[in-house]
């Protein structure tokens, strides 16, 4: 046998749903991973009984799918779920999130809030995630320290945020934060611009300038509702999506969240640009800003994603639900259920998120080279049966407990239900601490 | 000496969901032959706790079992088979066709099993089940220990079944016969769809139904396609022409109602009907979305389904009240319809009084059926704990359901069903999946 590089992990007798570009399945199958990528991906044979490695798990009779790419969350806001419900986004920032992030967010309250959002993340099957909120370095912290990869963008805003007092200071950490975490294996620093109707001309210019300067990826709130949408008409006499690309702040490594109110022009704009939409249909349902026009997006090429959004406004943060919700809505608005189909589901919450955010050659589908991202399945409950098409199931029925565990970059981050690198039980003490004494200051209507 | 008692869960945030939504945050139930003998907080408890089995369900939450108020327990076999296709296309190339060839009474029974079990551990208690054989599927009702209304449906064309809709009537006779007095399983009449029962058959059916004193119920104006042909035929909706033929009444209810006109919704108002909303089957078949804050606000009692398996594909009432409260706020931009709390009460006490059980289950209260689910609320995605409606209705998950009880008895405890052999009915239904006619039924589809 010809020297080789010792192999770090072998998965195998899985079911590997690999959604590479021909939706290629083994069954069962093995995946070879060293370091953090996948040395080697095919059937599990004969020939891989006498394969050596350091660690072999033996994931028999699963389903292995790419980690799941969750495009748009708020981590850090977990503190906040179940506070202020069935209000008007409007309604709901200006009296609860807005008056309690002044008084609740510091360091301390991001880092447990958003280690609590990372566990139900990877409890769910989500490998990687993009972050806008405050004190990122908090929550680069946090996911460096229970193994998640994220995307980590400072919240970009007019007015004075939690951890900083105009947009340009926090322009300038983001691009300390960038000098940071250039070469950290899980953490990707992005441009966050809040909103349109949040971020003056002069910080999307400055914003967009930044982005390119260092070749790194953006995102922003669009078209999430339509009072925006007629709110930046009065203020600019154009529309949310054209008042970004006008100041140069849309393109193939932006991803604008929500996008639900598009006319013609807005359409041409973001397919022009390659800037990709992420859908987040509970967030939209709940807060009742409207529904994603996907055909309208597809129609013109323009690529689409998916998020959750913050626990606060979902109020979960499974990627599960969440392609499962994308597909229910779609069908229903267009009183179409052919209008999408599982496997296309599992692409946008996959791989469009990660071509989204400029990272389509490393992740989002299982293939040799890329990184080693995966989520193991367990189809032992009775919603899988019976077992016809595992496409099928993931879509419309399956539940976010039967992820048993997750592999990111390399590493089980999950394994059984269970996180290794954390104290699980401390973790939860202190959220229960900073919930139960916002829970003493802020009354419920 | 004090009162021994059969089971006793103490500690725990009670949500009772009665009138006034009463909570006990450090409870206490005790049961006594399968009813509630008290409730309240542990420390009102004057006595010593006495009982034979004693659960700590400290920081554990506390509610009524789900109350499925619309299913096909059997079809859960072809579930995965011909989605993404409309009702009457699905209906029509898949589903008849499955059945025709596959609805035996032993698949009848294994579907309703597998059925049954994803119902126990996603934490419903009592459901209202449409279906061919159905003796077959009262049969696995009773044994997974589920409270269950018996439904043979009635065709105006020959079923898997019954070849005349009169044997069908039979059938029912049949299913009160023999579970009259049963304590768990209720019987009442089901007609499948305007679209498959002729007008004289509803007439019948009312009547058949004002006799025996038990609830009917039908699919109801589901699909545009449905209401347009009809308009078409009759010169006539669904209701209008379900109105002429006399079933309607307070003991109808509506399933679906997807597709109401003005006058339909006032002749459910005047002849109080009620209505199952049954969100997901209806997004997923493309059919539409059932108005239902305005038939509320009409006075309409509107309560929640599933529907089957392989319309949903989802059995987990959880689910289904969850896309509910989100999917109006959407439909109608208004965030403030359909709050957590109602939309739980339609997933429960609503379901209830439809079926006049409102004085059984639904609402954890001294005599009423000790129905409840022990819910885990230490878990991340239930954090934090400000508002326990909102967590159930916006962030549980299934996995968070540990132990389901229904009238006194213990369905699943820590996630392991009790009542029924899981590892069994899974292999069976493998193995029914795998037989070679299946498949060639499959392929032959394809």
């Amino acid at each position: 046998m010809k020297d080789q590089i010792p192999i770090d992990l072998v998965v195998t007798g899985a079911k590997i749903l690999t959604l590479d570009g021909h939706f290629t399945e083994y069954d069962p199958g093995v995946i070879h991973i060293i370091g953090n990528r996948i040395h080697h991906i095919g059937p599990d044979d004969a020939a891989q009984q006498a394969v050596k490695a350091r660690r072999i798990l033996h994931a028999d009779g699963r389903i292995i799918i790419p980690a799941l790419f969750n495009s748009h969350n708020h981590a850090g806001m977990s503190i906040f779920r179940g506070l202020g419900n069935d209000l008007s986004l409007d309604g709901w920032l200006n009296h609860f999130i807005w008056p309690a992030e002044k008084r609740f967010i510091s360091p301390e309250t991001v880092y447990i809030g958003s280690l609590i959002s990372m566990m139900e993340m990877i409890r769910s099957g989500t490998g990687t995630f993009s972050d806008m909120y405050f004190f990122e370095e908090e929550v680069a912290r946090a996911a460096d320290k229970i193994g998640m990869r994220a995307i980590l963008g400072e919240g970009v805003m007019d007015f004075p945020t939690p951890s900083h007092p105009d947009a340009f200071a926090t322009l300038r950490h983001t691009r300390e934060m960038f000098n940071e975490f250039q070469d950290h294996p899980l953490i990707t620093i992005s441009v966050a611009a809040h909103a349109p109707y949040t971020c003056s001309p002069d910080v999307i210019r400055k914003a967009a300038e930044l982005a390119k300067e260092l070749n790194i990826c953006s995102n922003i709130h669009l078209s999430e509702t339509i009072k925006e949408v007629e709110t930046i008409t009065s203020r600019y006499g154009k529309s949310p999506a054209k008042y970004l690309s006008d100041l140069g702040f849309l393109g193939p490594q932006t991803v604008a969240h929500h996008g639900l109110y598009f006319n013609d022009e807005d359409l041409d704009i973001l397919a022009e640009s390659g800037t990709t939409i992420a859908t987040i249909p509970n967030s939209n349902m709940k807060l009742g800003s409207g529904s994603l026009q996907l055909k309208k997006l597809t129609k013109k090429g323009i690529h689409v994603s998916i998020g959750t959004d913050g626990p606060a406004s979902n109020n979960h943060q499974s990627m599960i639900r969440e392609l499962q919700e994308v597909a229910r809505v779609q069908k229903v608005i267009y009183q179409d259920p052919t209008v999408i189909t599982p496997p296309e589901l599992l692409k946008m919450a996959t791989i469009n998120g990660a071509q989204g955010y400029g990272m389509g050659q490393q992740l989002g589908s299982l293939e040799v080279g890329k990184l080693a991202d995966i989520t193991i399945i367990d189809p032992g409950g009775p919603h899988w049966y019976p077992p016809f098409d595992p496409y099928n199931t993931i879509a419309y029925a399956m539940h976010s407990g039967d992820v048993e565990s997750v592999i990111i970059n390399g590493q089980l981050v999950m394994e059984q239900r269970v996180f290794p690198n954390i104290d699980e039980e401390e973790i939860l003490d202190q959220f229960r601490k900073i919930s139960q004494q916002i829970r003493q200051e802020i009354h419920q209507p | 000496m004090d009162e021994l008692y059969d089971i006793a869960i103490t500690g725990g945030h009670i949500l009772t969901l009665d009138h006034d939504f009463t909570e006990y945050d450090d409870g206490l139930i005790l049961v006594k032959n399968g009813r509630i003998a008290y409730v309240g907080e542990r420390k009102s408890y004057p006595d010593e706790v006495r009982a034979n089995r004693i659960i700590n369900a400290t920081n554990r939450l506390i509610m009524p079992t789900f109350f499925n108020a619309h299913t096909h327990l059997s079809v859960s076999l072809y579930r995965g088979l011909g989605t993404d296709l409309r009702l009457h296309e699905w209906l029509e190339q898949v589903i008849w066709p499955l059945e025709k060839r596959f609805c035996t009474p032993e698949n009848v029974y294994l579907g309703s099993c597998l059925s049954l079990l994803e119902m126990i551990r996603s934490g419903t208690g009592t459901l209202a089940d449409m279906n061919f054989y159905s003796t077959y599927a009262a049969k696995a009702i009773e044994e997974s220990g589920l409270r269950g209304f018996l439904g043979e449906a009635l065709f105006s064309s020959p079923t898997p079944s019954v070849q005349d809709p009169e044997d069908g009537f039979s059938v029912t006779e049949g299913l009160l016969e023999r579970y009259g007095n049963h304590p768990l399983l209720h019987v009442y009449l089901v007609l499948h769809a305007p679209f498959t029962c002729s007008e004289s058959l509803y007439h019948q059916a009312g009547e058949f139904a004002h006799h025996h004193q038990i609830k009917i119920c039908s699919h109801v104006a589901e699909t545009k396609r449905e209401v347009d042909s009809f308009l078409a035929n009759f010169n006539r909706t669904p209701v209008g022409w379900l109105q002429d033929s006399g079933v309607l009444s307070p003991d109808f209810i509506a399933i679906h109602g997807v597709h109401l006109t003005e006058e339909d919704k006032q002749i459910f108002v005047d002849k109080g009907v009620s209505v199952i909303h049954n969100p997901h089957s209806n997004m997923m078949l493309g059919s539409g979305i059932c108005d239902v804050p305005d038939l509320v606000s009409r006075g309409i009692r509107v309560g929640l389904g599933t529907d089957s398996a392989s319309s949903n594909n989802s059995l987990s009432m959880l689910n289904e009240l969850q896309t509910a409260a989100k999917l109006h706020k959407m439909n109608r931009l208004d965030p403030s319809v359909l709050p957590a709390k109602e939309v739980i009460l339609m997933a429960t006490g609503v379901n209830s009084a439809i079926f006049g059980l409102d004085s059984t289950t639904g609402v954890l209260s001294q005599g009423f059926s000790a129905d409840f689910m022990i819910i885990d609320a230490t878990a991340s995605n239930m954090l934090p704990d400000y508002d326990p409606y909102a967590q159930i209705a916006y962030s549980m998950e299934n996995e968070n359901i540990l132990t389901t009880v229904v009238a006194g008895r213990m369905l699943m405890e820590d996630r392991k069903v009790l009542t029924m052999d899981e590892e069994v009915i899974l292999k069976e239904v493998k193995k029914w999946m795998t037989h070679a006619s299946v498949h060639d039924f499959i392929l032959l589809q394809k």
